[in-house]
């Protein structure tokens, strides 16, 4: 090997050396890149892992709280529904599957105490069977477990992995769940049963956060019963008392009836006994009459004096005779009003006219006091003449000398109002409700100096009801009676 | 030719009343017109047969077809508990229905022969095939297959599987009377065009984790662990405690993601079930070697994927000649969005247009097409539109 060899040798070794080195420490780096490249990773991925169980923590807490919302929404949703509910049946068909669920339970069950035997019946159910329903009964009727489902105040909260064989079967199996819980039903401050919700799935087991929305569902229900039970009460004496006034009714319209069969009876009767007094009425007076004349021998002082009593007795029978088969025909239907339309003014004129005499016999003044612009009304002419002529003699009648009567016209509501009043001797007040019965005359003793057959004002009640109208009177013993009656305008 | 859909709505607690009144309001707005086809979707805490007693005595006749669902999405807003009838009457579209029995058994058997009762009809063009299956017994993409293989891997296949609103533990489908473990199919024909967006919204979080062992659906080790071990890492919780809690509940929140080979976006797969053996059952399947990580979403995320689902089934079709739409949301988005799933109906209200009717519900599993294929999504919003 020459010199140049070996320089060429040395060269190489010291390249391949050079480059080795190099290599050797690119590599080192590559390795370092790549475990740090491999650290940024597993950093990352740990950050990951992080933010996952972050998320996941959000998610629940998240998640909780839309249920609760849910469910409390749903509770007044249904607590809107439950106050508008008087009766037991409805009540529960409102706790259903689509309530239950999303409530976020699978399984639901409502137990009441029956008031007559003390069992505890299921009333309302949500996936159980029939059978189901059964088995449950069954158990709770022999078990322990009722009083404990029944407590007035708590809860009892059940998991089937945590249960202790406290009565003769596990409650997790009575009710078929995986996780229950239960809250009792107060009605008048007594647990009168309670409310099941349960899961049947280990996955969505049922917490004690549950417990509020059932709490409230419970105290829905309870005022619910208490409620329906306070309506159903009140139903029923309303439905009593509808029934006691529907009798009581029935017996008066029964009544009503014989008395209007009685008062035909007796309008036939005085009808019937009117028309046999009127004819030999009329031949007394038209004897009475011819003897007063002397056309059949001549007739003494004495004699004369007799005859005239005669006369006049016959006319104040004929009068009362009259009056009583106007009332009989009025009664009957047998007499219809002939209504027209009258004027007011010359209507009064026409009275006027008639009762001056008396007016001025006694000394007492008649004023008229109209405040209405109505003048034409519709009326029987003959027939209202009749009560104003009535109303008006009683008036002078039972006024002292130098009286005053007034006769008074003013507008109602749909009618026109007359009134006839005195400063006359009035009515006693116990009198006042008996005045247009028929032959009432009253014990007050200035009315009784008065003459009168008391058939008067029975007559004009009568006509004024044909013609639609009221009549009613007011009076003060000594100082004065109104009259007043109504006449509807159409 | 007219289409004409009403979508009855009712909240009622009260099963038979809540059927009666949703079908009355769906009957009213067809102008009381025998109805096509009926498409209820009834949420999980309503009696089931109440509810369709309820609807029948409103609506006597006509098909009726659907399935159990936490709650609808509709033109209307969106509504959790509630009892939704979709009416439709057209003289342009037919509607041909099948079902497929033991889910649990046999899903691509039971997948088939829906597909196959529902092909019935001859001498139209079918359109769109939609899916209700129940979303706990079956494997989602062996359903698809069955399906598939009587429609063609091309053929448009929507749907979603029924839920009974996170409580796992059962769902029912509908056609006339009700199913459980089964699907119920409805095959769209007709002089339409029909046009599907869909997308999820999931973000990966986390390093990424292979699958080293896996059959059909159930994944039995993820990085040579038993397969649960991951979500005890990232939860925080034991085995039992996911079991208790429930692993579907929980890992609805945080499913898994694949990652689609030369793509940006990643197939979602939800578990469903921790075997004992600390296997995961997932809701689709997932195959061996796969890369795969834990996803994590929130509302905002989840609104963006409804805005994309609609700017994609808008993209090829006319705006103004849409009829109607059908939408299949993810039960997991209700849960991001929370309380505010009205945000989604308002969405696709403004994207659709304000006259667009549109139905559907939450589910628990989608099906739609990407890309001229269906697959079965998980956790994810499809919006289908049909115009005439």
């Amino acid at each position: 090997m020459d010199a140049y060899t070996t320089i060429l040798f040395v060269l190489l070794v010291a390249i391949l050396s050079i480059l080795y080195f190099f290599e050797r420490n690119r590599r080192v780096e590559s390795e370092e890149n790549n475990k740090r490249s491999q650290d940024v990773i597993r950093q990352l991925d740990e950050q990951a892992k992080i933010i996952i169980k972050t998320d996941l923590a959000l998610n629940k807490v998240q998640e909780e709280l839309d249920k609760k919302i849910t469910g409390l929404y749903t509770l007044h949703e249904l607590g809107k529904k439950i106050g508008s509910t008087f009766n037991v049946e409805d009540l529960f068909s409102l706790i259903n599957k689509p309530l239950v669920s999303k409530l976020g339970f699978s399984r639901g069950l409502i137990m009441i105490k029956e008031e007559s035997s003390g069992t505890i019946m299921v009333k309302a159910s949500i996936a159980y069977s029939e059978a189901d329903i059964k088995t449950i009964e069954k158990a709770l009727s022999k078990g322990s477990a009722v009083s404990s489902l029944l407590k007035k105040s708590g809860f009892l909260l059940v998991n089937r992995d945590l249960e202790k064989i406290e009565h003769e079967d596990l409650l997790s199996d009575i009710f078929k769940t995986e996780s229950f819980l239960t809250v009792p039903i107060v009605a008048k401050d007594e647990a009168v049963g309670f409310i099941l919700m349960g899961n049947i799935s280990s996955h969505s087991k049922v917490t004690e956060g549950d417990t509020e929305l059932l709490s409230i569902l419970a105290s829905q229900i309870g005022t619910a019963i208490e409620n329906t039970g306070l309506y159903t009460e009140l139903f029923n004496s309303h439905q009593d008392l509808n029934r006691r006034v529907k009798e009581r009714t029935q017996e008066l319209a029964r009544l009503n009836e014989e008395l209007r069969r009685f008062n035909k009876v007796k309008s036939d009767f005085v009808s019937a006994v009117s028309h046999e007094l009127r004819t030999p009425l009329t031949s007394i007076k038209g004897y009475a009459s011819i003897l007063m004349t002397g056309k059949l021998g001549e007739v003494s002082a004495p004699q004369k004096e007799r005859l005239e009593k005669i006369d006049k007795h016959s006319n104040n029978l004929t009068r009362l005779i009259n009056n009583l088969l106007d009332i009989a025909r009025i009664e009957s239907g047998r007499v219809q009003m002939e209504i027209k339309e009258i004027s007011i003014k010359e209507l009064l004129d026409s009275i006027i006219d008639v009762i001056t005499p008396q007016v001025k016999e006694k000394g007492i003044s008649l004023k008229i006091n109209i405040k209405t612009r109505v003048d034409k009304i519709k009326a029987d002419p003959g027939q209202l003449e009749r009560v104003f002529l009535n109303l008006l003699s009683n008036a002078i009648k039972f006024t002292p000398e130098k009286g005053r009567v007034t006769i008074h016209i003013k507008d109602g509501r749909d009618s026109i109002e007359f009134s006839v009043e005195d400063t006359g001797i009035g009515i006693p007040k116990q009198d006042l409700e008996k005045v247009f019965e028929e032959f009432f005359r009253s014990d007050n003793a200035p009315a009784q100096k008065i003459q009168g057959t008391g058939l008067g004002l029975s007559l004009v009640k009568k006509i004024i009801e044909a013609h639609k109208g009221m009549i009613w009177v007011e009076s003060e013993l000594g100082k004065g009676t109104i009259f007043s009656f109504t006449i509807p305008k159409t | 030719m007219a289409t004409k859909v009403g979508i009855g709505i009712s909240t009622k607690l009260d099963s038979f009343i809540a059927g009666k009144e949703a079908a009355r309001s769906a009957l009213y707005q067809i102008g009381r017109q025998a109805p096509d086809i009926i498409i209820v979707f009834i949420s999980p805490i309503f009696d089931q047969g109440e509810t369709l007693k309820g609807i029948r005595s409103i609506i006597s006749e006509g098909p009726l077809v659907g399935c159990s669902a936490a709650g609808s999405i509709t033109n209307r807003g969106s509504f959790r508990n509630a009892v939704t009838v979709c009416a439709i009457n057209s003289d342009s579209i037919r509607f041909s229905y099948g079902i497929g029995n033991n889910v649990s058994r046999n899903p691509r058997s039971a997948g088939r022969e829906a597909a196959r009762q529902s092909s019935k009809l001859k001498d139209i063009a079918r359109e769109v095939y939609i899916m209700f299956s129940d979303g706990l017994s079956g494997n989602g993409t062996d359903i698809l297959r069955g399906a598939q293989e009587v429609l063609g891997t091309g053929f448009s296949i929507i749907g979603g599987s029924a839920t009974d609103d996170l409580r796992f533990q059962k769902t029912y489908q509908y056609l006339n009377n009700i199913y459980t473990d089964s699907l119920v199919g409805l095959l769209v024909s007709g002089n339409i065009d029909i046009s599907t967006g869909k997308a999820h919204g999931w973000q990966p979080i986390g390093r990424p984790h292979k699958i080293t062992r896996a059959k059909s659906n159930i994944i039995k080790e993820i990085d040579r662990r038993r397969a649960v071990e991951l979500y005890e890492e990232y939860l925080g919780k034991t085995s039992d405690e996911l079991k208790i809690e429930g692993i579907a509940k929980l890992g609805s929140n945080y499913p898994l993601g694949m990652r689609v080979k030369g793509k940006e976006r990643y197939l979602i797969r939800a578990p469903l079930q921790i075997k004992d053996s600390g296997s995961l059952m997932l809701s689709a399947e997932i195959p061996e070697r796969e890369d795969i990580n834990l996803m994590i979403g929130d509302r905002n995320l989840a609104l963006e994927a409804t805005k994309a689902a609609c700017r994609d089934a808008l993209t090829s079709i006319r705006k103004s000649r849409i009829k109607f739409a059908i939408v299949f949301s993810d039960i997991a988005r209700l849960q991001l969005l929370r309380k505010d799933p009205q945000s989604e109906a308002e969405i696709i209200k403004d994207m659709l247009g304000p006259d667009v009717p549109f139905f559907g519900c939450y589910t628990c599993g989608e099906y739609a097409p990407v890309d001229g294929q269906s697959y079965f999504h998980d956790q994810a919003i499809s919006i289908t539109v049909i115009s005439e």
